[in-house]
């Protein structure tokens, strides 16, 4: 019996380069692109969902947002493997893994600009997206940034007419605020929600107490 | 394995005349199935006998199938105490007693038991018998005001001799559909009228049990004695049936006389009238009515009855619901047939003498009549298999059902193959039928050393087994194997039963080998109805077009539409989408391939169009496969361009299946990493 040294997810990529060479029997479609990118993003392969992203948007296939988000996802989940890690390397190495990260999420957003869907019109962000993206900049230490992006698309709508930040995003925002210092922000996202969570409520107050104990002269 | 078999071990003799074979059997055991069979038994009152194990059974009674309340247990046996309190020679007849406690428990008693069932004064003499003789005397007065009749044995014998002999006469109950049926029958099949029934029916046993009570002082409570079983007698006619009314005068004269058991022609002619009524019980199919005839004429009066006539009644009874029954029957004619010697014989010798006796018919051609001993262990065993069917728990308990059933089997297991050739088909589908589940999945274990042994059976027998299919019970046998052997051998089982059969295999995970023979079979018959179908329309159109062209009569044209409208008639073998969706999903859990590639066949043949879930689980099916990602990418290219929208689930879930490593080399690493965490857990 011949053995197998590649896994699954080789031999998809495998078939996904095949299709792009014209040597596949089938069509590569969108649906077929995000269950590759998926199971990326679940590996935190960020080269690879850029590497798709890429050969896709140059042999115009059909992306849509979901790829995208799928991309972003990856990214949120290497700076939470490498902020794990920090302990592990030295300042010089981690901070240069974070730039290359960075980049690597400006250029999906670069490439998200400057896509378009089928009709030709410019792709719209969407509840996943804007989620995925925000907990990139949470875990990267960008608090400020991720409240500016929740602030703009807080009163904006998607294509199915559903909100673009959900209560997980603004819960995410909130914490990330309380932790950094910034309890009247944690709050504000907080009474943005669409129903009152007391577990997160009760988690700024003891993060705004941890705060308060910290600036006492007499503290330890 | 079993509490029969562990007392079936003992090797104790039991000399019973109910359980007269010698076979390694102890009283309890045999009051196991008594008891199951809702009857209860009565025993020899003998001093000289101490133990448990050397009382003699005497009779059992077929009895209701519910159980003594709590509450009449409790007054059973203080009545049964404070009866033992005087000494045997002292009068202690309940009766007689207007102010005593007896009488009032007695009589409350009398009002519970009219509500329960006949069997209490059985069990309530069985109570008082085993505390002593004045206790039994107790009960027996009772019983005779609540329809046990008995000659009142006046005159008795002295204080000390235990030599009085009382005569039971024991309503009929007519709890039995049949015997109700019969009842309303005015003339019956065998010419016998409704007075022969009721003659019948009315002197059910006769109980001779062997007790003393002094009654030196009987004259002097005669009077109300007499008033109060008067009364008790006039409620009982009020209250209880007309089958259980008193005996009429005539009959109860008949039995008075055996009482005194000194005219020795008298009795023989009560024991050729008792003959006659088994006789006749058993051409009218009376079931219970004959058990009890038969337990009177073997078990009192110690008659050898004709084997035919026996045998007949054992084939009656094996049709009855009570298979306890058929059990003591068989031993009976085991023990009579000279085969329960055969039994005990070691394998070899059975063998050599089988081979013997089968040397010998050859020799002799047709001339003897009489069956071989395998013949007849055969017949009997097979009967007794049969009537395991009729195990119900709601019936019986489930313990006894089981001990009857390991009993059964432990005793076929004894036999020759060629009778586990002819008694286990029977039993396999009488352990199918039966409603004890847990007893049903002891069919399993036959079928497999059937199919073991390569059984020559026809496939209409497997048909006859996917009839019983049901959905709780589906893991009793290989229903799977069934259906495809039935198909084998040629046969098109009807679509109900086939399709019932397979849809009761869900859920199929637990069975997918068994789910994909089981559709392989309905995709083959299905096939062939296709066939013929196409075949009929060729045909139809031949035949049209010669009703065209030909100037026919209209009669041969009558005929010719009648043969069309014969071939309508073909067998549809068509699921309903959603279970082979269940199966497609089972599949997909199982990843097995196969299947999922059956079930698109199944989808060609019975002329279906595939779902979104068919194309999900497919697709789910092909990325857990290495091989098969490409073909999982063009189902999914299919499914959009069949209109479906893949949903996120879809996408996050094929997206599990494909980074989930699933190569030799990823198993060795993972092999490897648990290696690493034993050890350092182990180095810890």
């Amino acid at each position: 019996m011949k053995r197998i040294d590649r896994n699954s997810l080789e031999a998809a990529l495998g078939l996904f380069e095949a299709f792009h060479d014209k040597e596949a029997d089938f069509t590569f479609n969108t649906t077929a692109l995000n269950v590759l990118m998926s199971a990326f993003s679940w590996k935190a392969d960020v080269k690879n969902c850029i590497s798709l992203l890429d050969r896709s948007l140059k042999h115009d296939l059909n992306v849509d947002t979901d790829a995208f988000s799928f991309a972003l996802e990856s990214v949120g989940k290497a700076t939470k493997k490498l902020n794990n890690n920090r302990a592990k390397m030295s300042d010089y190495r981690y901070q240069s893994i974070l730039d290359e990260f960075a980049d690597a999420a400006d250029r999906i957003l670069t490439l998200f600009e400057k896509a378009k869907d089928k009709s030709g019109n410019a792709l719209l962000p969407n509840h996943h997206f804007v989620q995925n993206y925000v907990e990139f900049l949470c875990s990267l230490g960008q608090v400020e940034t991720a409240t500016l992006v929740l602030t703009d698309f807080l009163a904006k709508y998607d294509e199915t007419g559903a909100k673009i930040v959900d209560n997980k995003t603004l819960a995410r925002v909130a914490v990330a605020n309380a932790e950094a210092g910034d309890i009247e922000m944690a709050r504000k996202c907080l009474a943005s929600m669409s129903e009152s969570l007391p577990y997160l409520e009760k988690k700024v107050d003891q993060l705004e107490a941890a705060t308060l104990r910290s600036e006492l002269p007499y503290s330890d | 394995m079993l509490r029969a078999q562990r007392l079936f071990t003992q090797k104790k003799w039991i000399s019973s005349r109910v359980f007269p074979v010698k076979m390694e059997c102890n009283c309890a055991a045999y009051s196991t199935i008594c008891h199951s069979s809702g009857a209860v038994s009565t025993y020899h009152l003998n001093p000289s006998r101490t133990s448990y194990q050397d009382t003699e059974v005497v009779s059992s009674y077929p009895l209701s199938p519910f159980r003594i309340k709590p509450a009449l247990k409790r007054q059973l046996r203080n009545l049964s105490l404070s009866s033992a309190i005087p000494e045997p020679h002292v009068k202690t007849d309940i009766s007689t007693n207007h102010d005593s406690n007896d009488t009032e428990d007695m009589r409350s008693l009398y009002y519970a038991l009219r509500s329960v069932s006949t069997f209490m004064p059985l069990k309530l003499i069985e109570a008082a018998a085993n505390r002593n003789k004045a206790a039994a005397s107790s009960a027996w007065r009772t019983a005779d005001s609540l329809k046990i009749y008995s000659d009142s044995s006046k005159g008795g014998g002295g204080g000390a001799s235990y030599s009085r002999s009382a005569t039971l006469h024991l309503e009929y109950d007519s709890d039995d559909d049949d015997y109700e049926n019969n009842e309303n029958d005015h003339h019956h099949q065998d010419g016998t009228t409704d007075h022969d029934y009721q003659r019948q029916s009315t002197v059910q046993t006769a109980i001779t049990t062997s007790h003393s009570v002094a009654t030196t002082d009987d004259e002097l409570h005669e009077d109300s004695r007499i008033s109060i079983a008067r009364q008790m007698d006039m409620a009982a006619r009020r209250t209880v049936p007309a089958s259980m009314r008193p005996l009429p005068s005539a009959l109860e004269k008949s039995f008075e006389t055996t009482k005194t058991n000194s005219n020795t022609e008298e009795l023989n002619a009560i024991i050729k009238d008792l003959e006659e009524q088994l006789i006749c019980a058993i051409r009218g199919k009376r079931v219970k009515l004959s058990m009890q005839l038969f337990e009177t004429a073997t078990v009192q009066h110690h008659v050898d009855l004709d084997l035919k006539t026996v045998f007949a009644l054992y084939d009656l009874v094996s049709h009855d619901i009570y298979p306890f029954h058929t059990y003591q029957l068989m031993h009976y004619l085991l023990r009579r047939t000279q085969c329960a010697l055969s039994l005990q014989r070691p394998m070899e010798e059975r063998q050599t003498k089988m081979e013997e006796s089968l040397q010998d018919t050859a020799g002799e051609g047709d001339s003897s009549d009489e069956p071989s001993d395998a013949d007849m262990l055969g017949h009997l065993f097979e009967r007794m298999v049969y009537s395991l069917r009729r195990l119900d728990p709601s019936r019986h308990l489930h313990g006894d059902i089981r001990s009857l059933v390991s009993t059964v089997t432990s005793e076929l297991q004894q036999l020759d193959p060629g009778i586990h050739r002819r008694c286990l088909p029977v039993l396999v589908e009488s352990l199918l039928i039966q409603r004890s589940s847990s007893i049903g999945k002891w069919a399993g274990y036959f079928y497999h050393h059937m199919a073991f042994s390569k059984y020559d059976l026809p496939p209409e027998y497997f048909q006859q087994l996917l009839i019983h299919s049901s959905f709780n019970r589906s893991q009793d046998i290989p229903f799977h194997d069934a259906l495809q052997q039935s198909i084998q051998g040629g046969l098109r089982p009807a679509p109900n039963v086939v399709l019932s059969s397979v849809e009761n295999m869900f859920p199929y995970s637990d069975n997918i080998r068994g789910t994909y023979t089981a559709l392989q079979s309905v995709v083959t018959l299905q096939q062939q109805s296709n066939e013929h179908k196409a075949g009929r329309e060729i045909h139809k159109a031949e035949m049209q077009q010669k009703l065209a062209g030909l100037d026919i009569s209209s009669e041969e044209a009558q005929r010719l539409e009648e043969r069309l409208r014969e071939h309508k008639r073909i067998r549809e073998y068509i699921f309903d989408e959603s279970s082979l969706e269940y199966m497609a999903a089972a599949a997909a859990k199982k990843n097995h391939v196969e299947l999922i590639l059956l079930i698109w066949d199944a989808l060609d043949v019975m002329g279906l169009e595939p779902s979104a879930s068919l194309y999900e689980n497919t697709i789910l099916c092909f990325a857990k496969n290495v091989n098969l990602i490409e073909n999982a990418f063009v189902v999914l290219n299919d499914m959009e361009s069949a209109g479906f929208s893949p949903s996120p689930a879809l996408v996050k879930g094929a997206a599990l299946a494909i980074r989930y490593v699933n190569t030799a080399s990823s198993l060795l690493f993972l092999t490897l990493k648990k290696v690493c965490l034993i050890l350092h857990f182990f180095f810890l």
